[in-house]
């Protein structure tokens, strides 16, 4: 009796200690990554590409500051939410690797971790900030601003003053939805934290190029912001007398590929990117 | 026992087998030391509050958020209780680790303290009362089990609080200043010229679930929501409201400023219970 429920007792055991081992093991895999020299590391580039039907976006008025916002008059503003050029090109799309544990030291380009607002935009308006390091913010703008993030980060920082630098540590990894308060319902902006540097964003060609890249197999991803608009948010400005909408838009998309990196050449990789 | 864990922990399982001890023993023994290493510690710790001398449990804290809470916050604490469709504002969702009434700067999760004080304070001026008939002990547990609907809470520490030096005096020249102060922050593009609550960005105005929210109206005279005192008000604008548009404004202002700030919304609240009682010398003199 007593030695059935000793092995009972043993394959209990044995099940909780082995689930506690892997469960470590996996926690440990997705665990930090690790700086080593890249002596002779590969490149990966290649292009964001548009394919089928170019959506239309809608451009939201400006209804608040157009001295400001608005200097050339242009009465509306572009979301900036899908940016396709001539050739089909698809800018502020986000490529990086996926599952690199060790490879060169962060050196993700400064102008990627200092957000501007300037004539009531965000400039750039995809950031790429280490997380754990800090992002620069600004106001070129003499009006109130007010940088309110959502999601990785929580920080709502006013901006009443021109020219000045607000330094956020940006302590959790993941995205970071931006938004300002103080009437510019079109201001929008995506913050990526990002725990290694292989990260790019694509030129307004959707090219895009990461270097030093150690060799071997990786699983490489696109990442772009929603562009559409699921629903918005319309209220009428009784005072103003016009409908104010701020738009809630789509949830972001990804896209994944193989690649192989061999020491000191270049591969190419090809993103068709569309609306399904 | 101990000469066991060692050979178990340098990964050689078969040496217990031998023993006397039990297999299962051992293992289940060894499987704690594992959790122990790994510093689980950290949902433990998320499974308490620690307000001054007292120690809340989330287990305990269950049963009363069971009994008092759920009504309105909702069995998964997400806001989504039975009584939320007729409640304006809604109930807090706790799943978003976002809390109005902090001590911490903007972004950061509260202190254990900070839910304890709004449990105990209620929310003025929302269906929140004010939970102080409940014991510190009882207010405690449920800061710990609230906690545990955030995973904030278990992956991040509190920032420190921002400092509130002590208050300087109120002259008519702070007054003045603090309303250059108001001025120049453009604090009246939601809370107008007069902190009527009616600037020009009101319209546009949502919380963090999407809900038209409305500016505090500084001549309604009521308490605030994250309490009443001139050291609430200091700490209201420096943190800022966070799951609100109420930004913080730490980052521009000096203690003294602060201070001028408070001087001159505290003359917005004109005719207000707390402007008229606002005694100055000790109520004895």
């Amino acid at each position: 009796m007593n030695r059935i429920r000793d092995r009972r007792n043993v394959a209990f055991g044995g099940m909780l200690f082995l689930a506690v081992t892997l469960w470590t093991a996996r926690t440990t895999a997705q665990e930090e990554y690790v700086t080593i020299r890249v002596g002779d590391g590969g490149t990966i580039e290649g292009t964001v590409k548009w394919t089928g039907p170019i959506p239309k976006i809608p451009e939201l008025p400006i209804t608040k500051n157009s001295d400001v916002c608005d200097p050339q008059s242009r009465k509306t503003r572009d979301l900036e939410r899908l940016l396709i050029d001539s050739a089909g090109g698809v800018a502020n799309t986000v490529v990086y690797l996926k599952d690199i544990h060790k490879g060169k030291a962060m050196d993700l380009p400064s102008a990627r971790q200092h957000l501007d607002q300037k004539q009531c935009r965000y400039v750039p308006h995809i950031l790429l900030v280490p997380q754990g390091g800090e992002l620069q913010i600004r106001s070129s703008d003499p009006i109130l601003h007010t940088v309110h993030m959502a999601g990785a980060a929580a920080n709502n920082i006013p901006f009443p003053f021109q020219n000045q630098d607000i330094a956020v540590p940006m302590r959790r990894n993941g995205v970071v939805d931006v938004k300002c308060n103080a009437g510019h319902v079109w201001m929008n902006a995506e913050i990526l934290v990002v725990k290694h540097p292989y990260y790019v964003v694509s030129d307004e060609h959707g090219f895009f190029r990461l270097t030093d890249v150690p060799a071997g197999e990786y699983e490489i991803e696109a990442w772009h912001e929603g562009w559409g608009i699921v629903r918005e948010e319309t209220v009428l400005d009784v005072g103003a007398q016009v409908q104010v909408r701020r738009p809630i838009y789509s949830d972001p998309k990804t896209w994944a590929k193989k690649v192989t990196v061999r020491a000191g050449e270049t591969s190419r990789v090809e993103f068709a990117i569309a609306a399904q | 026992m101990k000469k066991d864990l060692l050979g178990g922990t340098s990964g050689c399982i078969s040496v217990p087998i031998k023993t006397e001890i039990p297999v299962s023993v051992s293992l289940v023994v060894l499987t704690l030391f594992q959790l122990t290493l790994l510093g689980d510690t950290r949902s433990a710790v998320a499974q308490e509050s620690k307000i001054a001398n007292l120690t809340g449990s989330a287990k305990r804290g269950n049963q009363l958020y069971r009994r008092y809470c759920i009504g309105c916050h909702g069995p998964r604490g997400d806001g989504q209780g039975e009584n939320a469709p007729w409640v304006d504002p809604k109930p807090r969702d706790f799943t978003m680790g976002l809390f109005k009434c902090r001590s911490t700067p903007s972004g950061s999760i509260p202190l254990d303290s900070d839910l304890f004080d709004t449990i105990g304070r209620g929310i003025d001026t929302t269906a929140m009362p004010r939970w102080n008939p409940l014991t510190r002990q009882d207010r405690a547990d449920l800061v710990a089990y609230v906690k545990t609907f955030s995973q904030r809470f278990q992956e991040e520490q509190p920032d420190p609080p921002v400092e509130i030096p002590p208050e300087t005096p109120v002259t008519a020249d702070s007054i003045q200043r603090g309303k250059e102060v108001y001025k120049s922050l453009k604090c009246s593009e939601c809370h107008g010229e007069d902190g009527h609550g009616d600037g020009p960005s009101v319209p546009t105005l949502r919380d963090s679930k999407g809900n038209p929210i409305v500016p505090y109206d500084f001549s309604s005279g009521t308490r605030f929501k994250c309490g009443e005192s001139d050291r609430d008000l200091y700490r209201i604008f420096m943190t800022g409201l966070d799951g609100t548009p109420m930004p913080a404004y730490v980052y521009w202002l000096k203690a003294e400023q602060a201070w001028d700030l408070v001087h001159y919304l505290r003359t917005l609240q004109a005719g207000s219970k707390t402007q008229l009682g606002r005694v100055r010398v000790p109520l004895h003199n």
